[in-house]
Formats: structure tokens, sequence, C-alpha cells
């Protein structure tokens, strides 16, 4: 009955977008949503359903609230700067059900990355640089968590070759720098989320999946997220929101339970200026 | 699994519903679609300099926002106008600053062109119009200037 309240709800919403009547420029807007580095003011929530893990028989799933924020008032300081923008992403965690430990649900770490975006590049390209964090709000649950701050370097470039087309390529590695639990591992891991996206008209655009391919120098596993994502950037009630959902396939399975498949869904809000 | 399952049919219709909900323009020939724009006009009741007003530009992904003066939107006194547009030949976004006059002869309105249709020094189009009314956009003679803030 709720479920049924939720979905009558969400449709009452869509049929209010209907009826505003509001005209919109959803493609170049998409094209911003999808930037990785974009001053654009976004609140996405999540859902990334593993319904096959390797070396486990049960799903796995990961409810995220992720922010984009960027801060203009500090890259106005800094007149090489195009802008400062932030990304935060904290979710919640659900591991597969193991055998003698069940199924743990808890806060999951927060990977915090910055960007700065300079005014001199190349034509058609944006690129930025900055830190990336993690941050042990995963606490001392090490099943949800990492057990550690972590620290490192983040870059990100991508050319727009044509209009619609988005290419380039976002990596980021982290180090543990502070464990806040003794038993907490070594880290030592590269991310690497390769941008492709094809916006087409109406705000409709494919793309590879946002979640990075990382490899983990500490344990030598690649973990990939091979896929894509349907997404579109529709108005909403009057509200702009980013829609996707993508599916992604992670082959390695030598690094004990790791997703296998995966089903990600999102519902973003969008703040244009 | 099942929460998502349930979850699909709300997407789906959210898709299908937008679907009617983007009104199109039709590109017209020989302009390449470059970006888009809103502007916020602020009524000044007519004086000879037209209004002045504040927008934003939608290029490569990027918002850019920028003051227009010299433009003025008819009829509904003292209150903001909330205009929309497209922009096509834009190449180098320093080229997007500029004077925009009427283009009066370059595009025929009607089938969805209609709105003000204008154009700046170093070639760039801008397609203005009403979000929600249908009202006279008008530009002083001399052009509306348009610069990054």
């Amino acid at each position: 009955m709720k479920r049924t309240t939720i979905q009558l709800a969400a449709v009452a919403s869509l049929l209010a977008g209907l009826a505003s009547g509001y005209a919109f420029a959803g493609d170049d807007l998409g094209e911003a949503a999808t930037n990785p580095v974009s001053n654009l003011i976004q609140f996405r929530l999540q859902n990334q359903h593993s319904w096959e893990n390797h070396n486990a028989d049960s799903w796995g799933n990961a409810a995220i609230v992720q922010t984009v924020v960027p801060i203009p008032s500090l890259a106005k300081k800094f007149d090489s700067l195009k802008g400062i923008v932030t990304r935060a992403t904290l979710p919640y965690v659900s591991t597969p059900d193991l055998e003698g430990v069940g199924r743990k649900h808890a806060m999951g770490d927060t990977n915090f990355l910055a960007f700065a975006v300079p005014k001199a590049a190349p034509e058609k390209t944006v690129w930025g640089i900055g830190p990336a964090l993690n941050i042990p709000t995963g606490g001392d649950n090490e099943f949800t968590g990492s057990g550690s701050w972590q620290a490192g370097p983040a870059g990100v470039v991508m050319v727009t070759p044509r209009k619609g087309l988005q290419v380039g390529a976002l990596v980021f590695h982290q180090w543990d720098a502070y464990k806040i639990r003794s038993n907490a591992a070594d880290v030592s891991t590269t991310f690497i989320q390769p941008i492709l996206t094809q916006h087409f008209d109406k705000g409709w655009y494919v793309s590879l999946p946002d979640t990075p391919q990382n490899y983990d120098w500490e344990e030598e596993d690649w973990t990939f997220n091979i896929g894509g994502v349907l997404g579109r950037v529709l108005p909403v009630g009057g509200r702009p929101m980013q829609i996707f959902g993508g599916v992604y396939y992670n082959p390695e399975e030598n690094n004990g339970v790791a997703a296998e498949w995966t089903f990600k869904f999102q519902l973003g809000w969008l703040f244009p200026q | 699994m099942r929460n998502l399952r349930s979850l699909l049919p709300v997407l789906l219709l959210a898709l299908l519903a937008g679907c009617s909900t983007t009104p199109s323009i039709p590109t017209p020939e020989g302009l390449t679609p470059s970006g888009t724009l809103t502007i916020r006009e602020q009524q000044v009741l007519r004086i000879t300099v037209g209004g002045s007003g504040e927008g934003t530009l939608i290029f490569q992904g990027w918002q850019y926002p920028f003051s227009a003066e010299n433009m003025t939107v008819s009829g509904v006194g003292n209150n903001p106008v909330d205009l929309e547009g497209a922009v096509y030949n834009l190449e180098k976004l320093e080229d997007f600053e500029g004077s925009y006059k009427p283009m009066k002869a370059e595009i025929k309105t009607g089938e969805g062109l209609s709105g003000l249709w204008t154009k700046n020094e170093k070639g760039v189009v801008v397609h203005v119009r009403s979000r929600d009314q249908d009202l006279e956009i008008q530009l002083h003679t001399t052009g509306a200037k348009v610069t990054f803030k």
C-alpha cells in the first residue's frame, strides 16, 4: 500500500511537470549534468543494487546520496580559475548475506573530491585537479567501511569534440593516511572513470557508467564496472531532473566478495543558476 | 530487488511523460546549435534606452552568467520577465559577447520559429522568446549589448 502511494505521488509529480508548460533546454543542461566538473549544483539519490556477487550467494546494495556543489565565491579569489567544484558521495551499505556473518547494514565511507578548474584550457576542453579524500564514516564496521582516512590526488579532463559528445577521464588515487580501526588494511587504490557520453534530442543521453574502475595496488586486483547508462534530463514539476538507469558487470572474481552484476538508478535534482 | 522492480514503472513513466513536455524548436538552415540561455529581464516600463537583464549561457557543459542591456519586453509593468533562448554558430566562448541586432530577412518566422532572432557582429545567432507568455521583445536601435559578468 505504501509503495503504491509513493508511485502515485511520483506520477502526480510528473503530471504536474506536464501541466507546467515549462519550456526546457534539456540538451544543454544535460551536458552540464554529465560534466563531472560542471558549475551546476546537483543533489542526487542513487541506488546501486548488486543482484549477483562473486563469492557470495546473495545480493548487496548501496543507497547513495551524492552532492555536486561549486564554490564560485572561492574561485573568484583566483584569477586563473574558472571554478571550484566539490563532489561528495555518502553510501548506506547492505552487504551480501555471508555464512557465519550475516548481512550488515551500515553507513559506508564518504568519498570527497574537489576540483580547481583553470580558465586556461585547450579549445572545447575542461580540466581540473584537486584532492581526493576518503572519510571513514563507516566507523569501525569492518564490513561497510575501510576504517581509515585516505587521501590522494584527483584529476579530470573532458573534451567536447562536437556538441553533444563528451570524452575524457576522471582519475584519482587514495592512500591510507590515518587508521581509526586497528585491523584496517593498508590502502593504495587507483580509481579510473572513463567518460564517454553522447547526448541526443529532448535531454536523452547514453554513457559509460559513472562508477569508476579501480586497481588495488596492495592486493594487485582490478574491479571493473563494464556497462552502460541510459539517462535523461527533463523537467519534473518545473524543476530539471536527471534520471538514469545503468547495468554494470565486473568479471573479476579473485578479490573476495565483490559485486558481479549491478543495476544503478538515479534521481537527481539540478539547480541551474 | 522487489523495491527496485517497483520503481521501474515510475522511471519509465517519467521518461515517457517527459517526451511530450519538451517543445522542440526546428533549427533554421545554416545555423549550428551551440548552447542555450535564460534571461531574467527587469521591467523598467518603457524608457528610451531599454531595460537590462541578467542571464546564464550554458555552453559545453558550463554555466556562464552575463548581462544584457538595451532590451525591452513589452507590456507587463514592473515585474521581471523570464526569457529563454538558443544560441547558434558559437565556436569560441568569447564570441558570445557583443552587440546583438534583429535578423529581419534572414529568418522566416512561424512554424515554431517565433520569438526574436538576433545576430552579433561575430556571426553568433541568439533566438529568445518569453517563457510563459507571448510577449514582444524589442531591442534598442544600437542593439542589445551582451557582456559576461
